[in-house]
């Protein structure tokens, strides 16, 4: 095969050697892109690259003060925009520190907080390796912490929630997917108006979808803080959780306050029902997937769905009579889903569910194996069992699609090629999928779902059939992406939208002729709900941390650490933000960094 | 572009500096380059003085400055006229007033440390080697200590270019010479990636070995040190050739200079914590400097033995 060379040539220019390693790894990852490197042009390099067949005569020009960034590629196309980015990247460092008004980047927590003294809240998101370490670091300087980023042992988990209890922080996180304090964005997060009801939730688009919806209706949020996914895991305890329905509870502008989980461990579950029975105020408790269903008592209100817990909290911040049962399919969308399902033939008898929302779809699996039957999911690591035919739920931001690339709630493209798998297999009848709006969220993410839709109805068409499309887009009417422009993009497309993923599911069901099953409120008097309440010993207390009321009366002054999108989103909303431009330590070398961390 | 800017505090210099620094020196020199958290100046005499936030001295010829550097970093465009912060000094357009009287000074220079003895040296270089292979076995110059053992399978360019000529001096065990040690330098100097190429950074090493071992003098004549910095000026960056000729002088960076020491007294749990920190320094340069000491002490165990 032919392959390209080009060398680009900086006159006397120094960068150090991570940066210099990280251009090396970025130019690697571009299309076309066979071969990198990028040494300073001294004679013994020169003659490696020679040898690699990676210099120019634009290469041998160069001098031992000169950079050199030499690619080999497939097309010269491919050289030159591998050149170009290098170009770019060069120049923007250049302009960050030759801007004599402006600021680099600090590199590291410690330097930001020279830049923002008063800063009370660190966003990390760096890789979950060395997520720990900057967690450690945050709360040792007395910050909160909004931890994004996920694959955090357990113990290290529990060892950082510990700390945080000691220094009376609240840890949000590990895989903590949004958060919003004062009406401030952290993470994916929606436009949303202030109000009453507060929000604790060990799921990122969990919080979202219950959000959403109350904004929807025209109920605003106080304050929504995440705990992470395994908070509600029995060797955590629900600890982070208990002390954010603490916090809540003695804040005045929240009513009404919402918790949300996968089903927590069974004694973590009965101290937060316990708690919440306590605090003074309406709590609904919307723990997805609990197979028995959990009855209310007092001001406790547990529900079987997010689309339910919405409505929950709506009824009760308006000061309405709580709704009963599930609410029925609007007639225009049963109609919109009999007049789709036409283009069915025999045989098509399968759903396919892809989802960026990881809670979406947990709730979605749940929802359809009590009314199909066997569904299997990434999910619970059923799909590898499976023998093909069955209906299947995929979670597209599990770790397992998201090795070395975003998130699809940033990137939603890699759904293309389920839906196009989904439209070549002729027993799928409905492709069931989530549209995630909000802050850091893709800016057209029901555009490219639409263009990948197009060409999977192509697909089936050719094999002359079709099949269903039923989407929910799950966002705030304010969102920067336009709600009611995403709706109709995939309302032309002939998708058809439900208000709520429960409500996605259950048209996904009829589309197969079956009715959904969920748990309503069924409201009782205290003592009947038969729970196992564990013994008084196991109910250690949880206190509210001590600095929290002060971050919310201050509102976030934020130290980012990690995705830089996040800063931006930030800036945008005029939140006091330093950005951390932050590089792993050792070099990215974990076993030495983790060694390091051990000696300090 | 030159604006004033209040005197900033030097808070602790090396040295090396110190023997270059005048009190009564007026100009220090002009900002050459700033990347991350480091300014370079290149003064009047065409040495390289490294500016860095306080902490360990990253550079034989450092001065730590009591700012945030990285934010000062921002405001030094190329070409600054940097001063000393003396009364001479008034009338010059410096953006960058330095405060260097009564600072501490951290000695960098490598004496030569009793008991190293061939046995000593080579049960160093073991375990350094072991040490590097377990810790870091894929960064920088690391992989060329097991292949010079087993061969080079497997090494990349950078490594083979550098296998190519350390094998020799393993297998035929020639008499270390000034021959030899310029065979070396021009075979090594300027050669692989980073600011500080991978071959410079083992120089570096290798140096603070025959420094010391007390095998130096007797290998640097007047005639050597021409020829090393001939070959340093023509071979590799000013930067780096800088750290070079300092490690000629037996000047070290303060994470060299204490991994060294702790080697030396021959304290496993001090040396491996000093190495993990000399490892974390720049993508490869500690680890490559550690490879050219196991390389060093290998050697001259060898030599002597």
């Amino acid at each position: 095969m032919e392959t390209y060379a080009r060398c680009l040539v900086l006159p006397s220019t120094y960068r150090d050697s991570v940066w210099l390693m990280h251009l090396s790894h970025t130019l690697e990852s571009l299309p076309g892109v066979q071969k990198v490197a990028v040494m300073m042009g001294t004679s013994h390099n020169k003659a490696v690259l020679q040898e690699a067949e990676l210099l120019t005569t634009e290469g041998k020009a160069g001098g031992a003060n000169d950079l050199l960034v030499c690619v080999q590629t497939e097309t010269p196309t491919a050289a030159a925009e591998a050149l170009r980015e290098a170009t770019k990247r060069v120049t923007q460092q250049q302009q960050r520190q030759g801007n004599v008004a402006g600021e680099a980047a600090p590199r590291t927590l410690e330097t930001a907080l020279r830049r923002l003294p008063d800063a009370n809240l660190a966003c990390i998101s760096v890789p979950g390796e060395y997520a720990v370490q900057e967690a450690r670091k945050a709360l040792r300087h007395g910050l909160h912490v909004f931890l994004f980023s996920a694959r955090v042992d357990l113990e290290a988990e529990v060892a950082l929630k510990h700390l945080a209890a000691q220094q009376g922080l609240l840890m949000m996180g590990p895989d903590c997917g949004t958060a919003i304090l004062n009406g401030v964005p952290l993470g994916f997060a929606n436009h949303l108006p202030r109000g009453v009801v507060g929000l604790i939730a060990a799921s990122g688009t969990g919080l979202q979808q219950v959000s959403c919806l109350l904004a929807q209706q025209g109920v605003g949020v106080s304050q929504a803080l995440g705990v992470g996914g395994r908070d509600v895991h029995e060797r955590i305890g629900g600890h982070n959780m208990r002390a954010a329905l603490q916090a809540l509870a003695q804040d005045r502008d929240t009513h009404v306050l919402v918790l949300i989980a996968k089903p927590p461990a069974t004694h973590v579950a009965a101290r937060l029902v316990q708690d919440a029975e306590r605090i003074g105020k309406p709590c609904v408790l919307a723990f997805l997937g609990e197979t028995a269903p959990r009855q209310a008592s007092g001001a406790v209100y547990p529900v079987a769905t997010l689309a339910q817990a919405a409505l929950v909290a709506g009824a009760l911040a308006r000061g309405e009579s709580i709704p009963i049962g599930e609410s029925d399919i609007p007639t225009p969308l049963t109609a919109e889903l009999q007049a789709a399902c036409v283009a069915l033939q025999p045989g098509q008898r399968l759903v396919r569910a892809l989802y960026c929302g990881g809670t979406l779809a947990h709730e979605a699996l749940g929802l359809l194996r009590r009314t199909l039957g066997t569904v299997t999911s990434n999910l619970d690591h059923t799909l590898e069992a499976s023998h093909g035919a069955t209906h299947v739920v995929l979670d597209l931001g599990a770790e397992e699609f998201t090795q070395a690339r975003p998130h699809p709630m940033i990137d939603p493209s890699m759904r293309r090629q389920h839906l196009l798998e989904a439209a070549r297999n002729p027993a799928v009848a409905v492709v069931l999928c989530d549209v995630m709006l909000g802050w850091s969220a893709h800016p057209d993410a029901a555009g490219v779902l639409a263009a990948a839709w197009e060409e999977a109805q192509t697909i089936a068409q050719a094999a002359g059939r079709g099949f269903v499309g039923i989407a929910h887009v799950c966002g705030a009417p304010q969102d920067p992406q336009g709600f009611e422009s995403q709706c109709k993009i995939l309302h032309n497309q002939g998708i058809i939208l439900a208000d709520s993923n429960a409500q996605a599911v259950g048209l996904a069901a009829a589309a197969l002729g079956v009715q959904v099953q969920a748990s309503a409120v069924q409201p009782l008097a205290a003592g009947q709900d038969g729970r196992t309440i564990p013994p008084h010993d196991q109910l250690s207390s949880v206190t509210m941390p001590a600095r929290l009321p002060a971050l919310f009366a201050a509102g976030p002054r934020i130290i980012n650490v990690g995705l830089e999108l996040f800063a931006t989103q930030l800036a945008a909303h005029g939140v006091p933000v330093v950005h951390v431009d932050w590089r792993p330590p050792a070099g990215g070398n974990t076993r030495l960094a983790s060694l390091l961390e051990r000696l300090r | 572009m030159t604006y004033t800017m209040l005197p900033i505090r030097v808070s602790c210099r090396s040295q090396a500096v110190a023997c270059l620094l005048h009190p009564q020196q007026v100009v220090i020199g002009w900002v050459h380059s700033c990347y991350a958290r480091i300014i370079n100046v290149l003064t009047p005499t065409g040495r390289f003085l490294t500016l860095q936030g306080e902490g360990r001295l990253q550079a034989p010829l450092a001065l730590a400055l009591a700012t945030d550097v990285e934010t000062l970093g921002a405001h030094l465009p190329v070409g600054t006229l940097v001063v000393q912060d003396i009364c001479a000094a008034t009338e010059y357009p410096a953006a960058l007033r330095l405060h260097c009287t009564d600072v501490p000074v951290w000695n960098g220079y490598l004496p030569v440390c009793s008991g190293l003895t061939p046995p000593v040296l080579a049960y160093l270089a073991t375990a350094l080697a072991t040490w590097l292979c377990r810790y870091t076995p894929t960064c920088g110059l690391a992989p060329l200590l097991p292949a010079l053992e087993r061969g080079p399978i497997g090494l990349s360019a950078i490594c083979t270019a550098a296998y190519t000529a350390l094998a020799p001096l393993c297998t035929a065990r020639p008499m270390f010479s000034v021959t030899t040690f310029l065979t070396l330098v021009h075979d090594l100097v300027g050669l692989g990636e980073g600011l500080t190429p991978s071959g410079d950074d083992f120089l570096v090493g290798l140096l603070a070995v025959l420094h010391v071992t007390g095998c130096f003098p007797s290998l640097c004549s007047l005639a050597v040190r021409e020829r090393f910095c001939q070959c340093v000026r023509l071979g590799t960056s000013q930067l780096s050739g800088e750290f070079l000729r300092c490690a000629l002088e037996g000047h070290f960076a303060e994470p060299v200079a204490m991994f060294v020491r702790a080697l030396c007294m021959q304290e496993t749990r001090v040396w491996q914590e000093y190495a993990a920190r000399l490892a974390a320094v720049g993508h490869s340069s500690g680890v490559d400097a550690m490879a050219g000491i196991a390389f060093g002490c290998r050697l001259l165990a060898s030599q002597v033995g």
